[in-house]
């Protein structure tokens, strides 16, 4: 069968949605605090532009994989490490803030968490599904 | 089985939109459920423990900090306060009688810690008479807490080298406390001399607040223990009447405000949880009507091929068992990500204790979620499976229905 023209799996086409809204997230309600009145900023903006990095770096790879099928498995198992990266990154190798109620713990952390395990699981199933058509 | 089972994933993937928009159904049944449960569970569990961490029968503060409602901000919130009453008043509150134990702490709040742009609560307690703060260290902590050591709540995140500093104080995080699901967990503790320090140091870099505080003696709120033989009502209506500009209230009457709160609460949920499982359920068992009336002439061929009325209604139960598992399980997991993650910031938003149960508690409720959502689910199919399964197939044959 012509590769073009075989039917995008969809686990592959919501992982790049799930992507794009990870990334737009990071750029708006997900990004950390502003700078403070003396013009620095708090130590979870370099946790935010990290998250910022790895979540456009997960479109750029969930892109490749759905638009280049041999590039596919590769895809998955790079958005499982960019998931993993973006768990353990904000609060464990970049500290956070102190105080729970600070933007950076309360909100973009958590979101940061949330699409990282959509991403871990769609790419855990394009490559499942994937694995077993190229069996078969 | 194999038959019914292969029919039904077949007639599934024929109609690919109405199997999605009837799990999404299945899956708000579960979320709600899973959602609303450990909401309530959480909120149950921080009045308990905010009723544990009080520890006191009777707390005296100063009249001002009780009817501004300071020192429930402090517990509640975490909104950082600070108050004190004067020395004349708490030896007073120590001479009354039915006292067994008094515990002084002091409140204070930081201008900002070194990390972060918001301040923190500072309570000072004496480590000889306190018997409120110590039973919460979460660390084992045998050391006699040194002048500049700190204990901090729960939720405060700490620096690699556990220093934080106020009003030029430097401070050492020597321990954490166990998390109470109250405003106490982002509060830092220390004993009377650290809270000297830290005053005696903000006085001389010019904070106005502390002008009238003298670092030796000050004391916002007394945490009393009745003696044997004295109710709480009794001491703190004695403080009242015979101590002036202090309020002593029970610790029982500042539970049942927030008793009721999540009461209202737990309501709210109860309502939302009942309307949203009244609407799924209609909808699903008006959906699985509309596909038993349209495939009644499908059943009535199977029936003269040899299908028994057991058979059909197996068709259906089985699409409605499948539909209702797959929804549910997704249903859970959404309830899990939205909840879990997000737990700090539910807790910030309904300005009530709230506690999470433990990992295993959370499987239960899971699992419980699941189990209800599959059976109800499934249920919704279960009068079109008897109707179906009890059709004239001559009749709708020759009626064309």
């Amino acid at each position: 069968m012509n590769d073009t023209k075989a039917k995008k799996p969809v686990t592959e086409i919501l992982a790049l949605l799930v992507s794009i809204l990870f990334l737009l997230g990071m750029m708006s309600f997900l990004s950390p605090c502003g700078p403070m009145d003396d013009g620095t900023f708090m130590s979870c903006h370099r946790a935010g532009t990290a998250l910022r990095l790895l979540s456009g770096a997960a479109v750029i790879v969930s892109a490749a994989g759905l638009f280049r099928h041999s590039f596919a498995r590769i895809a998955d198992i790079l958005l499982v490490i960019l998931g993993i990266a973006s768990i353990v990154i904000p609060g464990n190798i970049i500290r956070l803030c102190m105080m729970p109620e600070m933007k950076c713990r309360a909100v973009m952390k958590p979101g940061a968490m949330v699409f990282a395990i959509l991403l871990i699981a769609l790419a855990v199933a394009d490559f499942v599904i994937g694995s077993k058509k190229n069996r078969s | 089985m194999k038959f019914a089972s292969t029919l039904a994933t077949k007639n599934m993937r024929r109609r690919p939109v109405r199997t999605a928009a009837m799990i999404l159904l299945a899956a708000f049944l579960a979320f709600s459920v899973f959602a609303g449960s450990l909401i309530v569970a959480s909120l149950r569990n921080g009045l308990k423990s905010y009723e544990d961490r009080l520890g006191a029968d009777v707390v005296v503060v100063p009249y001002e900090a009780r009817t501004h409602g300071q020192f429930e901000s402090i517990l509640l919130q975490g909104i950082p306060g600070m108050f004190s009453m004067s020395t004349k008043d708490y030896q007073k509150v120590l001479g009354r009688e039915g006292i067994g134990a008094a515990a002084p702490q002091f409140f204070l709040t930081s201008a900002s810690a070194s990390c972060c742009s918001v301040s923190v609560q500072i309570i000072g307690f004496d480590p000889e008479l306190d018997f409120t703060v110590q039973p919460w260290i979460r660390e084992s902590y045998e050391d006699k807490l040194e002048t500049g050591d700190v204990i901090v709540g729960a939720d405060l995140n700490l620096p690699t080298d556990r220093e934080v500093q106020f009003f030029n104080t430097r401070c050492k995080a020597v321990a954490q406390m166990e998390k109470t699901g109250t405003g106490l967990d982002t509060a830092v503790y220390c004993t009377m001399d650290t809270i000297e320090l830290i005053i005696r140091n903000a006085q001389k870099l010019g904070f106005k607040a502390f002008d009238n505080v003298n670092p030796a003696t000050a004391v916002s709120a007394v945490m009393i223990k009745v003696a044997d033989g004295y109710a709480p009502e009794q001491v703190a209506g004695d403080i009242n009447i015979h101590v002036k500009h202090v309020q002593a209230g029970q610790a029982a009457n500042m539970f049942s405000g927030i008793a009721d709160g999540l009461s209202s609460v737990s309501g709210i949920i109860r309502i939302l949880i009942i309307m949203i499982w009244i609407l799924a359920i209609a909808v699903l068992a008006v959906t699985f009507a509309m596909i038993s009336h349209e495939r009644a002439k499908e059943f009535a061929v199977l029936r003269v091929i040899g299908a028994s009325r057991n058979m059909l209604s197996r068709l259906l139960l089985t699409e409605s068992v499948a539909i209702s598992a797959i929804g549910s399980v997704c249903g859970v997991a959404a309830a899990a990500l939205v909840i879990l993650p997000f737990s700090s910031l539910i807790s910030t938003k309904l300005r009530l204790p709230y506690l999470m149960p433990g990992a295993g508690t959370i499987v239960l409720f899971a699992a419980g979620s699941l189990l209800v959502s599959i059976l109800a689910g499934s249920l919704t199919a279960a009068f079109s499976a008897y109707r179906v399964s009890r059709q004239d197939a001559a009749f709708t044959l020759r009626e064309g229905v």
